[in-house]
């Protein structure tokens, strides 16, 4: 490890903080006109907000939309990176292919999934081809959400491979032979060996992941079902093309997302506060 | 693993999750007639993209523009991270791994909580439906990627260099132009690469910003996703390909011959 340099004249360097003000004075101004346009009349808004009848049913089908996706990515992406590694250095520069969804926008990726899963797709006439009893029934549009977590998975998965190899990497070979040698199988070498040092990494990786499916809009508009929909377009509807009156509804139910959101970041620092102590201890 | 198991794992993940679904968009843009139960176009036509050639003008804009906001947000990612990741990897402080996890706040939280807000208050400042406000926006969502990508790249940077370079003389500015830079270089652009495929893919916000005022590919494409014209969009999605695969070998390239200017090795 490089270690933790430290520089003799250090002190007055805290002003090349400040570019940062930027990003986090623009994000602050657009949280903060948030919070002002839910407290327009005390917090009747959130009364409102939370007497919604559509506002609990779409947000439980976000977080199971989100979790399942993020869920299956980070198993997908943890596997594929520990195969990777497994495998001759050669494999390395192969596995770039599995990089080329992180190119694709969203909306590529929805279309991806439509030409392969919806009623006319690739699928349905490989069931109609081989003569399938009963055919194939689309999974797209049912109100289940499986068009939505193909895709966001289809999207994610690379992304926690890139992440998780350099983790896999500084793990020695050593560890995993020694395993193999005292008799422990593929499996229990992965989990028991593994894992431990993965698990710090694989967390912070799926926060973001999860933030993402939950609330990102581009897909949702591709494949989205409307009953139950996902919060993001329940929400831009809301806030859009809803008299401006109730616009401190859909303000309010931000403040209530983004409080979660906060929740998230503190989790996440004690995640990488834990990764770097026991990088210490290693 | 039996090494044969596992090459066997790598491959079948390969075709069916990349080459397949690759192989699939190529067939759908040179489809002709097409009829439902066929596993393979009955004709094949340049339809989709002589349709590309008959509105190249709009498809150039969209994608000019796209290119234009994205190198735009990776410009103002390094300016606002450069000098910050220089001064994170050196010190060490009470309070600075909550500080770095609040900074990577715009990755943790969803982006409809601070943008719709943002948007409101960019009509009031002049700066909706304006490239300079999609430039802020997208710069704002990913600064996050290029901040993470030049801290690392500044810890693999050592104390020694510096040093060596100061006892030999050369000034603070001298310093960060001859020593620095090319080593930070690679971090810098790793870092602008996640950036610009971030911005480059973004529907949402450049569309909420943008007011359907800057051209976007992605907006583009929506239309024929959502239509039924599966031939045009997947034509227009391969096209999308392009411009990222031609930057990063660009960028390889110009890694390549700069470190041998430098007559550095080469990674």
């Amino acid at each position: 490890m490089t270690g933790t340099p430290t520089y003799s004249k250090t002190k007055g360097e805290l002003w090349k903080l400040a570019p940062l003000l930027v990003p986090v004075g623009m994000m602050l101004a657009g949280i903060g006109h948030t919070v002002r346009t839910s407290l327009a009349p005390g917090l009747i808004a959130y009364e409102a907000a939370l007497a919604q009848p559509g506002l609990f049913q779409n947000l439980l089908f976000s977080l199971y939309v989100a979790g399942v996706s993020t869920l299956l990515s980070v198993s997908i992406g943890t596997v594929l990176a520990y195969l990777i590694r497994r495998l001759p250095g050669v494999y390395r520069g192969r596995a770039v292919g599995f990089l080329i969804p992180l190119i694709l926008p969203h909306i590529a990726v929805g279309l991806l999934i439509l030409l392969w899963f919806s009623q006319s797709g690739l699928i349905s006439s490989v069931f109609e081809y081989v003569g399938a009893s009963g055919g194939f029934r689309s999974p797209l549009f049912r109100g289940d959400g499986i068009g939505l977590i193909l895709g966001y998975v289809y999207k994610s998965t690379p992304f926690v491979l890139i992440l998780v190899f350099p983790i896999l990497r500084r793990i020695p070979d050593g560890y995993i032979q020694t395993g193999r040698m005292l008799g422990a199988s593929e499996f229990r070498c992965f989990r028991q060996v593994v894992l431990p040092r993965l698990l710090p990494g694989v967390f912070s990786v799926s926060i973001i992941i999860f933030v993402y499916s939950f609330g990102s809009y581009d897909l949702p508009y591709v494949l989205g079902e409307s009953r139950p929909r996902m919060i993001s377009l329940y929400l831009y509807r809301l806030y859009f093309s809803r008299p401006i009156g109730e616009r401190p509804i859909a303000a309010a139910m931000l403040v209530l997302i983004l409080l979660c959101g906060a929740a998230l970041v503190l989790m996440y620092a004690m995640a990488v506060r834990g990764v770097e102590e026991r990088e210490r201890r290693l | 693993m039996s090494n044969l198991r596992g090459r066997l794992v790598f491959w079948s993940m390969l075709l069916l999750l990349i080459v397949l679904p690759m192989m699939f968009l190529v067939i759908t843009a040179f489809a002709g007639v097409w009829p439902f139960p066929r596993l393979m176009p009955e004709s094949y036509s340049l339809r989709a993209w002589r349709f590309l050639g008959a509105n190249s003008q709009g498809i150039m804009r969209a994608l000019g523009s796209s290119t234009l906001y994205s190198l735009g947000a990776v410009v103002t990612t390094v300016l606002i991270c450069w000098l910050p990741a220089q001064y994170l990897s050196r010190h060490s402080f009470r309070g600075q791994t909550l500080l770095e996890a609040v900074l990577l706040t715009p990755a943790l939280v969803p982006a409809i909580t601070f943008s719709m807000g943002l948007q409101v208050l960019f009509i009031g400042v002049g700066l909706a439906d304006t490239m300079m406000g999609v430039v802020l926006i997208l710069s704002l969502v990913a600064y996050p990627y290029m901040l993470r990508g030049l801290k690392t790249g500044y810890l693999a940077y050592r104390q020694a260099y510096d040093e060596c370079a100061r006892n030999l003389g050369a000034g603070e500015w001298q310093r960060l132009r001859q020593v620095e830079l090319p080593m930070v270089l690679p971090a810098a652009l790793s870092g602008g690469s996640v950036v610009f495929l971030v911005a480059f893919s973004e529907y949402f916000l450049v569309f909420l910003i943008g007011g359907g005022l800057v051209p976007s590919f992605p907006g583009f494409l929506v239309p024929f996703v959502t239509g039924s014209d599966r031939a045009v969009a997947s034509a227009l999605t391969l096209l999308f390909l392009a411009v990222p695969v031609f930057l990063f070998i660009t960028q390889e390239l110009f890694l390549q011959w700069f470190y041998r200017r430098k007559g550095i090795e080469f990674r």
